[in-house]
């Protein structure tokens, strides 16, 4: 892995941290200090349809993808492997 | 008499007298059909104009914004360097108060004290009022585009004037003109203080601070609005009046104003209280009024009722009001197959035999979530009722995993912070999950259609 790719992925894993919690304050649950790909959105991260919806309005402003478009998405590295598409 | 201000502009505190309208009226000449107006002034001129001639107009409505107040006065400097009759001064609230004391003797008559000489007024009539009905002029007014495309739909003459009353009882009438002046309810309400020669002052698009001084200033007794004005005007109202003029601009209360009219869109029992703060002294009447239909049916409590002359004529189809087809605009009538035309506004009935109903919602304020209808307006009006906010848009957002998802756009009061966690804590007990705001942003503005409704 090159440095530049190392910052990207970086970089984007913040940002879905930073969208992760932002969503998870709003529902008055907990923050998250980090998450790994293999984490599922909904057992793991708690999420129901509505803040999937959520996450897709906030994914969608920030990196310019509907990552739901094409159906649903289990994991955070489905999740990642959708914006990188 | 003709010294008496038709139009005044608190911008600049400009104002034209009904003696140079008339004039002006007389040197307008009706161009093409379709008109644009860039200010109030130039469309209660040229609409005249194409009534008293008979002749057809499409009014199309286009942005206005500040530059409403700017083109208005050009105009005014325009016509003084043009016609040194034409008078351009400073109305001030005196004066306004002095027209207002003068009693109605007719309509305009001929000029006076005007450099231009005596002048075949056009507006000479002795009851301007059937004068206007008589004519065959055909007014194509554009609908508001709250729901679809903005179309145009033409009126005769006396379609424009259905609802205007005239009389003793109104010459001291003055009137806050805060529609659109392409609205169709701005045209009405300029027809209603025309045939009772009472003084108009602009609010559209006027800040809410100015809005309120000109209100107290030149003693506004009349205010025409749409709910979504009315909700910016008195804010969070109290009913403080200790502080008078000096009061914050959201305690302001203006006791002079005797009558409140609202149309164009639902009131909720919030703005009526809101309402009632601000205009302690006034009736408040809200119209439920069409384009396509004209002014129908008056509610002083947010109840409709069907009056007997129109009963059988309007009625509620599929809990939808609908409205028999010789009550619309011939131009839009022509082009419905069907006998009732189905207004799109649902409407909750107080029992099954009663005539008296309340407008629950357009069928454009119900948006779905997850397959759950959720009411943007019902939420808007939770929403407005919170201490941090002065004005609030609930709309719909289409997403890929709800179909649409509850979205607002909240202008807030100074130093105050809204955000979807605020909103949950504190409407999560009356609102289902699915009905609360999940993207909330903050706004200086809410945004409206070119005729003063909230888009959706």
């Amino acid at each position: 892995m090159t440095p530049a790719i190392y910052l990207t992925r970086l970089s984007m894993s913040d940002k879905l941290l930073r969208l992760f919690n932002g969503i998870r304050s709003d529902a008055g649950a907990a923050e998250l200090d980090s998450i790994d790909d293999d984490a599922k959105l909904r057992d793991d991260l708690g999420f129901d349809s509505l803040e999937l919806a959520v996450l897709a309005v906030k994914i969608e402003a920030e990196f310019g993808v509907d990552v739901f478009e094409q159906g649903i998405v289990l994991t955070v590295g489905e999740l990642r492997g959708r914006i990188n598409e | 008499m003709n010294d008496k201000p038709f139009f005044v502009d608190p911008v600049g505190g400009r104002a034209v007298t009904y003696a140079d309208f008339g004039r002006d009226v007389k040197d307008t000449t009706i161009g093409s059909d379709d008109f644009t107006p860039k200010g109030c002034y130039e469309l209660f001129k040229v609409l005249l104009a194409a009534i008293l001639s008979g002749s057809s107009l499409r009014i199309i409505a286009g942005p206005l914004g500040e530059k409403v107040s700017e083109d208005v006065e050009r105009e005014f400097h325009l016509a003084q360097s043009k016609n040194s009759g034409s008078e351009v001064r400073s109305v001030g609230k005196r004066e306004v108060q002095a027209a207002q004391q003068e009693k109605q003797s007719g309509m305009i008559s001929e000029s006076r004290g005007g450099s231009r000489g005596p002048v075949s007024n056009p507006l000479v009539a002795d009851d301007l009022l059937n004068a206007i009905k008589q004519s065959v002029c055909r007014i194509g007014v554009q609908t508001s585009g709250t729901t679809a495309e903005p179309k145009i739909v033409q009126h005769g003459a006396e379609s424009l004037v259905r609802t205007v009353r005239s009389g003793p009882s109104h010459a001291d009438d003055v009137w806050g003109f805060a529609f659109h002046p392409a609205h169709f309810a701005g045209i009405q309400v300029f027809l209603q203080a025309l045939c009772n020669r009472n003084t108009i002052v602009k609010l559209f698009g006027l800040d809410v601070s100015v809005a309120h001084r000109a209100i107290d200033s030149y003693q506004i007794t009349h205010l025409s609005a749409t709910p979504t004005y009315l909700r910016l005007l008195c804010g969070q109202s109290s009913a403080d009046t200790s502080q008078g003029a000096n009061a914050p601009i959201h305690q302001r209360v203006h006791p002079h104003v005797r009558r409140v009219t609202m149309g164009g869109e639902t009131a909720d029992d919030h703005l009526l209280q809101q309402i009632s703060k601000t205009f302690p002294n006034a009736k408040t009447t809200n119209i439920y009024a069409s384009t396509e239909a004209g002014a129908l049916l008056y509610s002083g409590d947010g109840q409709f009722e069907i009056p007997e002359s129109l009963r059988g004529r309007v009625k509620i189809i599929d809990g939808q009001l609908a409205v028999h087809r010789s009550l619309l605009a011939e131009s839009f009538c022509a082009n419905i197959d069907e006998e009732f035309f189905l207004t799109g506004d649902f409407v909750e009935n107080q029992s099954e035999d009663s005539q008296k109903f309340s407008i629950k919602s357009r069928d454009s304020n119900v948006i779905n979530v997850g397959g759950y209808k959720v009411n943007c307006q019902k939420v808007e009006s939770l929403i407005e009722q919170m201490p941090e906010v002065v004005q609030a848009r609930v709309f719909g957002k289409s997403n890929s995993v709800t179909g649409e998802l509850v979205c607002c756009e909240v202008f807030a009061t100074a130093g105050s912070c809204v955000s979807v966690k605020l909103i949950r804590d504190r409407l999560g007990d009356v609102l289902n999950d699915y009905e609360l705001p999940r993207i909330v942003n903050l706004v200086d503005l809410i945004q409206t259609t070119l005729t003063g409704k909230k888009v959706r």
